[in-house]
């Protein structure tokens, strides 16, 4: 059990910062499709840059130390990346889902492009040392277990991150005035906000986070990096919308789709479906738990998208020119 | 006489000039040409001493094969084949103003499917390819008409259903082929699958005559036939422009007694044909001295789809810019090879096709603006702001 939870974090902590990513860009009325792309960069040079540390230079330096430096520069790749889509959706106020797809698109062929360049290879390796393997609180053994001992940095930068965007739009200037940006640009601007500059401010910061989920995801669960999150920034969209733009709602969707992308990888760690596995030979259970996490998407959208609580202006590019 | 038809093809060019179609095909030329310089420019920053051999082998793309550039032109033709059909998957479902990113799910799906009749369907004779072949585009209907439903019944962002259905049909595909059927279709050694039967190989008819070792087949014809006939539907009969209109203004279209729903539904599942079809005629090809195509059990969802994309706004959604904005991305693809060689991984060609999309998603509203500033000779005026905003409704 204690393993199982564990394993979630992995799932849903990335989940999690890359649905807030969204967040930020859609409350400032800018649509990010392009969080899968922005992930894919983020994690890639995040991992580059523990790869030169690690194995080029060999730098000796404290795991977590390193592991935060790489969270930032991949967080930095994420929000320079980003501003392609904020010139794009922005500046020339084009369509943010062709715009989106291309950045996508764009994401994917760079960084195999670059990987093969840089190292010559299409697999980039870093040295899993990042685990915490803390004996803290050890006579309890489930919380040394998922909090300390097989925990990541990364769980608790999620959680810091959850509580500074729920503090961010309940109670600063900031938070509001971007709410509104994506609410309705027009009495936005009539209230003195400069539209454009909090849209671009949404933009980027969804872009340093969605970078920095980009390398959330890939430090707990793996230790190499081939160019792809496997649709996460797309699961990551369907988080936000069951969570329905709100932060709060998108840590319990966040738990609800990392649930099942967990079930997806560990399933036959889990004696009872092994157990199934075993007397029912011929049901595809690989089958089943591989595309749970995806089938269980289109279903919870189903049932929430009919009352759609998007803020009102998202995806619609504004003229501040314009009556 | 002369004279008389000299006129008309000056008014007729005149007309052309100032149409949408025209401003169009300059802001397609735009993307293309900005994302080639942009090519240019990596191919120098990542090596510039092969730069010159590098950046010729990538504008001679198809022109480039060694033993000549007849038969480029077939391979340009051959392989550019499926993605004239992710093309037109992509493109009709943009005229109802749906954005078909599952093109790659439903050209999955219309491969698998094919394939099993095309090695499994041994008692069909000369009729087991024409049957893979409709089998196939059926099952990309139906993976079509899945996201059509999820999106006109309940609503659902139809790129996020999109995507996920584009893993589903992955995965599920490669387990039953991995499964139950992998004594019968695969071959284990190469985790591929075997080649489809003879009787279900697509004819060459006669094009192995005229563009030999190019392995171009009939499915070219079939091709251009669908661009024909899509351009019919969309143009000329009342289906067609009941969708269209579905694509132009949703409002209005309800208004006028349109059935939104059903709309959306079926153009998917058209879409979603097309881009099955061209999964199908992927795997039936009989391919050069008719070794026949196969399929990778790899976990990786197939980029035919998402060609599409870039194919679909390069060729503005039109049947027939379809068609060369295919030939034009396969024509780049080809130069992905021999560029390897020289030590240019050839994932640059994906780069510079996908800079070439996002440049079109806003290349006609800098064609717009290059035009206002020209007449009004204001350089320093900001985006008019008739001008811009969404060139089409596009649905998410």
């Amino acid at each position: 059990m204690s393993f199982i939870i564990s394993q979630s974090f992995y799932f849903i902590i990335p989940l999690l910062i890359v649905a807030l990513a969204g967040l930020f860009s859609e409350k400032s009325g800018t649509v990010n499709i392009a969080l899968e792309g922005i992930m894919v960069i983020g994690a890639f040079f995040g991992v580059l840059f523990l790869h030169y540390m690690q194995s080029v230079l060999k730098v000796q330096m404290n795991p977590q130390l390193l592991l935060l430096l790489a969270l930032i520069v991949a967080g930095i790749a994420g929000l320079i990346f980003s501003s392609l889509l904020g010139f794009l959706a922005i500046k020339m106020r084009a369509d943010q889902t062709i715009g989106g797809t291309a950045l996508n698109l764009l994401a994917a062929a760079l960084v195999v492009y670059l990987s093969k360049a840089i190292v010559h290879d299409t697999r980039i390796y870093f040295s899993p040392v990042f685990e915490f393997k803390s004996n803290f609180l050890h006579q309890v053994p489930f919380v040394n277990y998922v909090f300390f001992n097989h925990a990541y940095l990364t769980t608790y930068i999620g959680i810091l991150i959850l509580i500074i965007t729920v503090l961010v739009f309940k109670y600063t200037k900031f938070g509001l005035r971007l709410s509104a940006c994506g609410e309705h640009p027009q009495a936005a601007q009539s209230a003195g906000i400069n539209v454009i500059k909090y849209r671009w401010a949404g933009v980027l910061i969804s872009g340093f986070l969605g970078g920095l989920g980009g390398l959330a995801y890939v430090i707990p669960t793996s230790i190499s990096f081939e160019g792809t999150v496997s649709g996460y920034g797309f699961l990551a969209l369907a988080v936000l919308i069951f969570g329905q733009w709100k932060p709060s709602r998108v840590l319990l969707a966040a738990i609800f789709f990392g649930f099942f992308k967990t079930l997806s990888v560990v399933y036959f760690g889990i004696d009872v479906i092994s157990g199934w596995m075993s007397s029912y030979p011929n049901i595809p259970f690989a089958m089943f738990f591989r595309i749970l996490p995806y089938v269980v998407t289109l279903i919870v959208l189903a049932i929430t998208s009919k009352k759609s609580r998007a803020p009102k202006a998202s995806g619609i590019p504004f003229d501040p020119l314009a009556g | 006489m002369m004279n008389d038809i000299k006129q008309k093809l000056t008014s007729k060019w005149n007309n052309f000039k100032v149409s949408q179609g025209f401003k169009n095909i300059t802001a397609s030329l735009l993307a293309i040409l900005l994302g080639i310089l942009l090519g240019i420019i990596i191919i120098l920053i990542t090596n510039i001493n092969n730069a010159g051999l590098g950046i010729s082998r990538l504008l001679l793309g198809a022109f480039n094969n060694p033993r000549g550039p007849w038969i480029g032109i077939g391979q340009l033709l051959y392989y550019a084949t499926p993605l004239i059909f992710t093309g037109l998957a992509v493109a009709f479902a943009f005229k109802t103003g749906v954005f078909n990113i599952g093109a790659s799910g439903q050209y999955t799906m219309g491969l698998f499917t094919a394939c099993v009749v095309g090695i499994m369907g041994d008692g069909l004779g000369f009729m087991q390819w024409p049957i893979a072949l409709l089998a196939g585009g059926l099952a990309g209907a139906l993976w079509g008409a899945i996201a059509g439903i999820f999106k006109a019944l309940f609503n659902v962002n139809i790129v996020i259903s999109g995507i996920m259905l584009n893993y589903i049909g992955m995965f599920i595909v490669n387990s039953i082929l991995g499964g139950p059927l992998r004594p019968y279709m695969v071959d284990g050694a190469q985790n591929r699958t075997i080649v489809v039967d003879q009787a279900a190989r697509t004819p060459y008819a006669f094009l192995d005559k005229i563009f030999p070792n190019s392995g171009l087949d009939f499915g070219i014809i079939i091709a251009i036939g669908s661009v024909v006939l899509i351009w019919f539907v969309l143009n000329k009969t009342v289906f067609g422009r009941e969708l269209k209109s579905v694509g132009m203004n949703r409002d209005a279209a309800k208004y006028a007694g349109v059935n939104e729903k059903r709309a959306i539904i079926l153009s998917m599942a058209i879409a979603g044909f097309l881009a099955g079809i061209g999964g199908a005629l992927f795997i039936l090809a009989p391919s050069t001295r008719n070794l026949g195509n196969q399929y990778s059990l790899e976990n990786v969802v197939l980029g035919a789809g998402f060609d599409g994309i870039p194919i679909a706004l390069l060729g503005n959604s039109h049947p027939v810019g379809v068609f060369f904005a295919a030939l034009f991305i396969q024509y780049i693809k080809l130069a992905g090879d021999p560029m390897q060689s020289l030590g240019y991984a050839s994932e640059i060609v994906n780069l510079i096709i996908a800079v070439i999309l996002y440049f079109s998603a806003f290349a006609l509203i800098v064609g717009q603006y290059i035009a206002k500033l020209k007449k009004n000779k204001k350089p320093k005026d900001k985006l008019p702001s008739d001008l811009v905003t969404k060139p089409q409704e596009v649905n998410q």
